[in-house]
């Protein structure tokens, strides 16, 4: 047979066994009245209580999702990270915007509106940001751009500003005990509603608040003809290890641990030590120690501070803290060899080699820019005419802040083996190029800054359910962060266990409601054994029998479901108008969405259509012939 | 034409602690004939009517055929298969059942009782259609109404116009006669034969009635128990030629 002609032949056959169906529940109206009451008797109060859940957390939701902070993340230490680390993070799952930001909380400037009012002065966060900030969803005018700057209504209030004037930033450093200004006049593009950022704030594009803080850190800004101070880099240590003459207390290598911050803290031997380092030969502190303990940082490097910090806990002891990296490959002389640093507090055997004032090997690049070579590169050395200077190339590694840096050194005599010696001061600097671009100012033989680094960052969720596991995820990196994730966790865990409350509650009222569907349709199809069996004998198949009793239970639950929809629109309208408004409470009291009329729906209806499984196959089983003779 | 054979067709059953055997050797039924079957209460007529309706199956059967002008249906393989759909199709459209109650779907009008055999088969009545087939058996005006509400002769009518309504080859009726008196007996079973014959359908009235059988009745079939043993009942159909 053709398809149409079948499909046609079906349909005719299931509207035969819909209108047996409906005739049937017709005619027997106060019985199929009865079901679909009970239908709406169970299923209003769930919905009911469903929406009452639904309209109780959406409230404490959009309680969250109207303060900003609870989808953002901020940093929990003001470590250096990378600009490149960002570029993961924006890549993690969750993520609706990640920003770095040089300081590690957003700082003032001091700004200054001129106008026909008058002077009007004040200190402003800076805040950077970009057009897809979600900060600036609610924006009037345009994004930030070049010197153009978005500000916040309170502020834009404050001082009698609107879109299109202009103000002025200046920012200060001391600078040999004298304050140093330079000021940047920025125009407004955009102004953002101040729920959003209660704080009086400015946000501009990422390198404004960048020459900002490394004017500040005094760190050149070319770009703005801002000079830098003349000073080194900071420097990092990639370890800290407590040198120590005699075993380090539990109460010492815990305080350690806490103060300094770690990821592992372990005890080394001095041959450990040496190996960490890459030395060729055994290394030895001014002061004998017999035990190392090395303190391995998290995400970041140790700064100078945190070393200062490990001197501290260890003053009342004779044990004292260096910093160490482990060794790096720099080319020398057209190749590529191994070098380590010398902290100042080791010295190497002096069967090691001849070394020209290795002693000094320390506190500064321009006073230490001395290389031992390798005894592997004398040939090669004295093949170049033994130069006063050579070039040392460094790269570094791809996701660092700096790429390459080509310093010219002072060749300082030999060392056996196949690694070069540079003083730890190098190393440290090396290590601090990690996170913050470095380049070499050949005129004055000086590394210097040439930005103040990420110490911050804002970064933004893209929905408040997401916040405690992008919390985790940071936290798997070894970076500290804060935000309100207790508080979404605790509103998660408070809608996990309504959930649950609702779905006891349905599971209770829904057994029972379907039980009585099963009996009634059960009990229909026992009372309507002859019809059956007479349906039977004109010629319908136990297929059609079969679809009837299915059929009524879609009819009965379709038409218990729309009644129990309006009897929940109505109480839902009354808890709303009144009960909600005598509450006092702010937002919808009873609330469902769509998605829950669908599933609802389709629960009730594919429920009904099991529980009428059994009278279906009951209605198969009749034998017409004992049916029609026990009539 | 024989448009039903049946031979060597046995159905053996337990009824009140006794055994039961019903055999026909030979059956079979001619095209537009009117057949009566009749035999006492407890003869197996009914059992019978139910195995040629197909809703009983036989103990045993060797021949059980169907045959119409579209060709020969073996209901016997159809049966051992429990081919429903075909076994359902066959009733459908061969088939008219004319119960003793009537058989009236007690929810459905008049008109929708008529007009489901129709339905199933695939098409909708023609407009006028039903009142011109209830118009002979005078119960047009009662189209619209419940079952319920029609006398026991006016339910037997509509069930003898549902069962012909597809103009079957075979109409079985059980005791369509039993719950209506001897007047409307006779005017019942006449409107049925002249019915039948106008749709060319062949009946098998079963009936205790062998007065009523006799008068209308071309050819009548008896089922004659015997207790053939202790506690075992045989009943055997046999011919009676008018």
């Amino acid at each position: 047979m053709d398809r149409s002609l079948q499909n046609k032949a079906a349909g005719n056959k299931n509207s035969v066994v819909l209108h047996v169906a409906a005739n049937d529940l017709i005619h027997e109206f106060l019985l199929s009245l009865c079901l679909v009451l009970s239908v709406i008797a169970v299923l209003t109060p769930i919905l009911l209580l469903a929406s009452v859940k639904v309209g109780f957390i959406d409230r404490l939701r959009q309680n969250f999702i109207n303060d900003p902070t609870f989808r953002e993340i901020r940093p929990g230490s003001a470590d250096l990270r990378s600009e490149e680390l960002f570029e993961q993070i924006r890549t993690w799952q969750g993520i609706a915007y990640a920003i770095p930001t040089v300081m590690m909380n957003p700082r003032e400037v001091a700004v200054q509106v001129t106008n026909s009012d008058g002077r009007y002065r004040d200190e402003v966060r800076l805040l950077p940001s970009t057009a897809d900030d979600p900060l600036l969803h609610r924006l009037k005018g345009e994004p930030p751009k070049g010197d153009g700057v978005v500000v916040t209504e309170n502020f834009a209030q404050s001082a009698g500003i609107a879109i299109g004037d202009s103000f002025t930033i200046s920012v200060t450093r001391i600078e040999n005990d004298q304050r140093k200004r330079v000021k940047l006049d920025v125009a407004i593009n955009g102004l953002i509603p101040s729920d959003a950022l209660p704080a009086p704030t400015i946000l501009g594009v990422p390198e404004l608040e960048k020459h900002v803080e490394n004017f500040r850190a005094g760190v050149a800004v070319p770009d703005r003809g801002w000079e830098g101070m003349e000073s080194d880099p900071r420097l990092a240590y990639s370890f800290i290890a407590a040198a120590a003459p005699e075993p380090l207390g539990e109460l010492i290598k815990s305080t350690l641990a806490i103060r300094v911050g770690t990821s592992k803290s372990e005890q080394i031997s001095d041959v450990d030590l040496a190996v960490l380092i890459g030395s060729a030969g055994p290394v030895e502190t001014n002061v004998p120690a017999s035990e190392y303990w090395m303190l391995t940082p998290g995400n970041s490097a140790y700064s100078r501070r945190d070393l200062t910090e490990a001197n501290d806990v260890l003053r009342n002891s004779d044990a004292f803290a260096l910093g160490i990296h482990p060794p790096r490959e720099m080319q020398i002389l057209g190749q590529t060899i191994s070098a380590f640093g010398l902290p100042e507090a080791l010295h190497l055997d002096e069967e090691l080699g001849e070394v020209e004032g290795a002693r000094s090997l320390g506190n500064s690049f321009r006073l230490n820019d001395r290389i031992v070579l390798p005894e592997s590169l004398r040939s090669a050395y004295l093949e170049a005419g033994s130069p006063d200077r050579i070039n040392v190339i460094v790269e570094f590694a791809r996701q660092e802040s700096t790429e390459r840096l080509d310093l010219i050194m002072r060749p300082s005599g030999f060392i056996r083996g196949d690694s070069a010696l540079v003083s730890g001061v190098l190393m440290a600097m090396l290590e601090r190029g990690r996170q913050v671009k470095l380049s070499f100012d050949a005129s004055n033989s000086k590394i210097v800054e040439q930005s103040s680094g990420f110490r911050g960052f804002r970064v933004i969720g893209a929905n408040i359910d997401i916040i405690p596991e992008i919390v985790r995820k940071f936290e798997s990196e070894g970076i500290k962060v804060r935000a309100k994730s207790s508080q979404i966790l605790k509103l998660q865990r408070l809608e996990r266990s309504l959930n649950i409350l609702v779905l006891v509650v349905s599971a209770v009222a829904l057994i029972g409601g379907y039980s009585i569907l099963t009996s009634s349709f059960f009990a229909n199809v026992q009372r309507k054994k002859v019809n059956f069996a007479t349906m039977r004998l004109i010629g319908m198949s136990k297929g059609l029998i079969f679809r009837i009793p299915i059929a009524q239970a879609i009819i009965i639950s379709s038409l218990g479901f729309l009644l129990s929809i309006c009897c929940y629109l109505l109480i839902s309208y009354i808890l709303n108008q009144f009960i909600a408004v005598e509450l006092n409470f702010d937002g919808q009291l009873s609330k469902l969405y769509l998605s829950h009329y669908v599933f609802a729906g389709i629960f009730v209806i594919a429920g009904a259509c099991i529980a009428s499984l059994a009278a279906s196959r009951a209605a198969t089983q009749i034998d017409p012939a004992e049916a029609l003779r026990s009539d | 034409m024989t448009i039903l054979q049946v031979r060597n067709m046995s159905k053996a059953f337990v009824s009140n602690a006794y055994r039961f055997d019903l055999w026909i050797p030979s059956f079979s039924l001619e095209a537009g004939c009117f057949y009566g079957l009749v035999g006492k209460s407890g003869s197996g007529k009914s059992t019978l009517l139910d195995m040629l309706a197909m809703v009983s199956a036989p103990t045993s059967v060797e021949t059980f055929e169907f045959s119409s002008s579209s060709g020969r249906v073996d209901i016997a393989a159809l049966i051992a298969s429990s081919d429903d759909h075909a076994i359902s199709q066959l009733r459908l459209k061969s088939f008219g059942y004319i119960l003793q109650s009537g058989g009236l779907f007690s929810f459905l009008t008049v008109r929708r009782n008529l007009e489901l055999p129709l339905r199933l088969s695939g098409r909708a009545a023609r407009v006028g259609e039903l009142e011109e087939m209830t118009r002979r058996f005078e119960i047009e005006e009662h189209l619209d109404k419940y079952p319920s509400t029609l006398s026991g002769g006016q339910r037997q009518r509509v069930s003898i116009l549902r069962a012909l309504c597809l103009s079957p080859a075979i109409v079985l009726a059980d005791e369509p006669t039993a719950s209506v008196d001897e007047n409307m007996a006779d005017s019942i079973v006449e409107e049925l034969k002249s019915l039948a014959a106008d749709h060319g359908s062949t009946v098998l009235m079963v009936s205790h009635d062998t007065d009523l059988i006799e008068k209308f009745a071309d050819r009548v079939f008896t089922l004659r128990p015997e207790l053939v043993a202790e506690n075992k009942i045989r009943s055997e159909i046999q011919v009676e030629n008018i």
